[in-house]
């Protein structure tokens, strides 16, 4: 990991306890307390991931997503506090790649950033094959293995998996993967629910208590693979 | 003013009294009946040369005439038999003639009794009708008394005097509070507020006008409301005094007692939000300091001394643990905000409890140590509306409870069922279960079993969770289980209904 990483929090602890462990993991840390300085460091110094506070002092946090965005290739993740599911939701749509609540363990937050770094290197090469813990997709021949068994999956549970897969170990919202399987944001979660459910059949050892699929209560679900 | 105006506001009485149907036109039809026939019956009788016949049965048609017609009707009918009498039947016939006494007494004579029935009949059908209108007044009165007593808020008074007030010929009440001295309208923009600010101020008890009628309510602790009466359209304003007395006289001890009522739950409410304050601030103080000295003396210890690395890993992780004890705690008193704060059930969204359920026992899993969670579900899929994060929460919070007063390497059991449109789910431990008598008292802010196990909860999270369950439309009770004596929480959750399914 070798990455530019921008701290835009208005709580200078944060950046003090965060700066020495990414440092040692090889990336650059760079700290910003303001929405404008957040943006003008973005920008100089090119950062690759945003760790993104909402509630900043002169600006709501979400309201800076499409600024970034706009950056460039980079990924954000959002620091938010439980119970800011409204908040979370409208921060993925607005486009942040992911959300960790406060207070964070250290390690999530690393697998976290592991997983958006993934996604963006990856991004360019199409590949034609997933592999993650015990699962693999082959996107060619679209065919799924767990533990090297193929699993039979219909094209939409098949489709929800991909949507998955391609952000693996991010959340992915309801309104993604309803866009994903469905064509239409705007449709039942009850469909996205069934099929999860169906999905969860099929790969879960115990479907009551997903290890792989996880719900994320009230924003949508996370391939932990 | 005042004097000149209760007068005024009386004198429709007997007006009033007039509107009451009296079924007066079959009674005239009936008086001119009679009429043609006494009339007949004179002139047959006069042919038969009975004319003392002739006379009395004239009378008697004419006395008639006057009881059912009224004065007027009976005066116009005893003129017009003295006439056709004179004219027709006392001899000269066919003249009229007031010479001798046979030619005027009849004359009188019938004028006379026709208008003494009439008098005599009118006064009777008038005090009938006052006994029935003072009879209609006071069922009215009583029926207002009744509803007044259940009233126990100002806003309900209005709607209990509506029919009253219509029955006095007013429409819409407008009700006024006295608070520091100024008439405060209970409900609306309070169009006759100058009306009620004058009497409350002037002290007058009762002010008619044009078009409303203001009264004063008072008690003995001097006034504590007006009253602002508008006419309504198209109809008289009608009350006797003493009604109006009566309605006053009630409605002012309904709004004292109303007014007391709501003193006393706003000083109980303080009081209890008092308590609810004090309680809290010293369970907070208790609860962060301790989990906040571990952790500055494991640091300090740390970064003072050179320790073996077996303590300092002990240390850096009982910092951990002390870490996550205090957000748990942050996060049950944000909870116990919202629950304060009251819960919109707009934001409540349809989710499968099993997911959530799935969820919550997950993060169980990562405290429960050596214990284990055993799921026993009959059912693996049921739809509730509710607030997902906040239903993982009650799930997450019981499971807590259970690890936290079970011993290590016992089970805790998590059964799923359904029964009549509602989702069980039960969570059992095999702790010491609950005291009789506590079944209730588990779920207070702030209860912690007694004696203290090694947990160190905030008291929260069972009280969180039934206000949860319950702003859900669900229900949560707890009680020790009959066979292995732990404690079994039981959460009751109605489940979601889909339209067209």
């Amino acid at each position: 990991m070798s990455a530019r990483i921008l701290i835009l929090d208005d709580e200078p602890a944060i950046a003090r306890v965060l700066r020495p462990v990414l440092t040692a993991t090889g990336s650059v840390v760079v700290t910003a307390a303001t929405a404008v300085e957040g943006l003008k460091a973005a920008k100089e110094h090119a950062v690759d991931l945003v760790l993104l506070d909402l509630g900043l002092p002169d600006a709501d946090g979400k309201d800076l997503i499409p600024s970034l965005r706009n950056l460039g290739e980079l990924a954000i993740i959002v620091l938010s506090a439980r119970h800011q599911e409204a908040e979370k939701v409208s921060a993925l749509d607005a486009g942040a790649d992911d959300y960790v609540d406060k207070p964070f363990n250290i390690d999530v937050l690393m697998a976290r950033i592991r997983a958006a770094e993934r996604r963006i290197s990856s991004r360019s090469p199409k590949k034609d094959v997933f592999a993650g813990g015990d699962l693999t997709i082959d996107y060619r021949r679209r065919e799924v293995r767990l533990m090297g068994d193929e699993v039979k999956l219909s094209p939409k549970e098949y489709d929800l998996l991909c949507a998955l897969a391609a952000h693996s170990g991010q959340v992915v919202t309801h309104r993604h993967l309803l866009l994903a399987g469905w064509g239409d944001p705007g449709a039942d979660t009850q469909y996205l629910r069934s099929y999860i459910a169906l999905l969860r059949q099929k790969l879960e050892e115990d479907p009551a208590e997903p290890r792989l699929l996880l719900t994320e209560p009230g924003v949508g679900y996370r391939l932990n693979a | 003013m005042g004097a000149g105006s209760i007068r005024n506001a009386a004198r429709p009485w007997r007006e009033g009294a007039r509107s009451i149907p009296t079924g007066r036109v079959p009674a005239q039809a009936l008086a001119v009946f009679i009429f043609l026939l006494a009339t007949a019956a004179a002139i047959a009788a006069q042919r038969a040369q009975l004319p003392l016949t002739a006379a009395i049965l004239y009378l008697l048609g004419v006395t008639l005439v006057g009881g059912l017609a009224g004065i007027r009707g009976g005066l116009a009918g005893a003129l017009a038999a003295s006439l056709i009498y004179n004219f027709f039947i006392s001899d000269p016939v066919f003249r009229f003639s007031l010479v001798s006494a046979e030619e005027y007494v009849p004359l009188i004579g019938f004028n006379l009794s026709a208008a003494a029935s009439a008098l005599l009949a009118g006064r009777l059908k008038e005090r009938a009708l006052a006994a029935e209108t003072a009879n209609l007044q006071l069922k009215a009165l009583l029926d207002l008394s009744q509803r007044l007593q259940s009233a126990v808020h100002v806003d309900q008074i209005p709607a209990a005097i509506q029919a009253f007030v219509r029955s006095i010929g007013r429409t819409a009440p407008e009700l006024y509070v006295v608070k520091d001295g100024e008439p405060v309208p209970v409900e609306g923009p309070g169009k006759g507020i100058e009306l009620a600010r004058e009497l409350v101020a002037s002290g007058v008890v009762r002010l008619a006008l044009a078009d409303s009628l203001a009264l004063l309510l008072a008690t003995g602790a001097g006034p504590v409301g007006a009253l602002v009466l508008p006419q309504a359209p198209g109809s008289r304003a009608r009350q006797r005094d003493q009604d109006l007395e009566a309605f006053v006289n009630v409605l002012s001890i309904t709004l004292e007692r109303c007014l007391l009522l709501e003193q006393l739950s706003e000083a109980e409410l303080i009081k209890r939000s008092e308590e609810f304050k004090t309680a809290l601030l010293s369970s907070v103080s208790h609860d962060m300091r301790t989990p906040l000295s571990a952790i500055s003396a494991s640091a300090s210890s740390l970064a003072s001394y050179e320790l073996p690395a077996e303590v300092r890993g002990d240390l850096l992780a009982t910092i951990r643990e002390q870490c996550e004890r205090l957000n748990r705690y942050t996060t049950n008193l944000l909870n116990l905000g919202r629950l304060q704060g009251g819960l919109d059930p707009k934001h409540f969204t349809e989710c499968d409890a099993f997911e959530v359920l799935g969820t919550a026992i997950s993060r169980a899993r990562n405290v429960a140590g050596e214990r284990g969670i055993v799921k026993c579900y009959r059912v693996d899929s049921a739809l509730v509306r509710a607030d997902p994060v906040m239903l993982e929460q009650v799930f997450y919070n019981v499971l807590e409870n259970a690890v936290h007063y079970s011993p290590e390497r016992s089970s805790i059991a998590v059964a799923a069922d359904v029964e009549d449109g509602h989702l069980l789910i039960d969570i059992l431990d095999e702790g010491p279960g609950i005291a009789p008598g506590d079944e209730e008292r588990v779920f207070n802010r702030f209860y912690r079993a007694q004696p203290p196990s090694s947990h160190e909860g905030s008291g929260l999270g069972l009280s969180i969770a039934r206000g949860f369950t319950e702003a859900f439309g669900g229900s949560i009770a707890a009680r020790a289980d009959d066979v292995c004596g732990g404690t079994r929480i039981s959460i009751r959750l109605p489940l979601e209904t889909r339209k067209g399914e």
